[in-house]
């Protein structure tokens, strides 16, 4: 992960949290709980090019 | 903000709109996700104009998005998840937006985050999920 990005996602947490938000953080997640995210990201990006492609 | 198309397409509801101002457009679109009374919302942009190489977000769009997605958990009694993969998929930025968006907008929004990293496969992953108090 570089640099930028842990900023800024670092800073969103704490905003989210000081804001009364409930977050839990899984820094160990096991093998499927991976692949469930793997899944979820191909997913998300093959929706997303499905609707650009629907509108160029 | 110009309703361009709100229907459901094979199931899918969806809101194909245009900005007044930049004419930016946009297609909020819901999915059911595994959980019942749950529909996983994205904000995909279609057209985004930038100016001097920065995109310039429209002032009605955020209360348009708000709106939108308190009218669709009202009228449909469900909640709304979204997730972000902060590596990679630059435009989903935006979509974190709604959090700050909604909590500022509306107090009646309840929100649990949950985040999962893993250095080895560069995720830091977000998952929101979102109800009405």
């Amino acid at each position: 992960m570089n640099e930028k990005t842990l900023y800024k996602t670092n800073d969103f947490v704490s905003f989210i949290q000081k804001s009364g938000i409930s977050v839990s953080i899984d820094k160990a997640p096991d093998s499927s709980t991976i692949e469930r995210i793997k899944k979820l990201i191909a997913k998300k990006r093959a929706f997303f090019e499905f609707q650009k492609s629907l509108f160029n | 903000m110009e309703i361009i198309e709100e229907t459901v397409a094979l199931g899918v509801p969806f809101c194909h709109f245009r900005t007044l101002e930049k004419r930016n457009q946009y297609n909020l679109t819901y999915t059911k996700t595994a959980t019942p009374n749950q529909y996983e919302v994205h904000l995909i942009p279609l057209v985004i104009h930038q100016v001097n190489g920065k995109t310039i977000y429209d002032k009605d769009l955020r209360p348009f998005v708000c709106d939108k997605l308190i009218d669709f958990m009202t009228r449909n009694e469900c909640s709304l998840y979204f997730n972000i993969n902060c590596i990679g998929l630059s435009n989903e930025f935006l979509v974190w937006k709604f959090l700050r968006w909604l909590r500022l907008y509306k107090e009646e929004i309840n929100c649990d985050v949950k985040i999962t990293e893993d250095n080895s496969n560069s995720i830091r992953f977000f998952e929101f999920f979102i109800n009405l108090k």
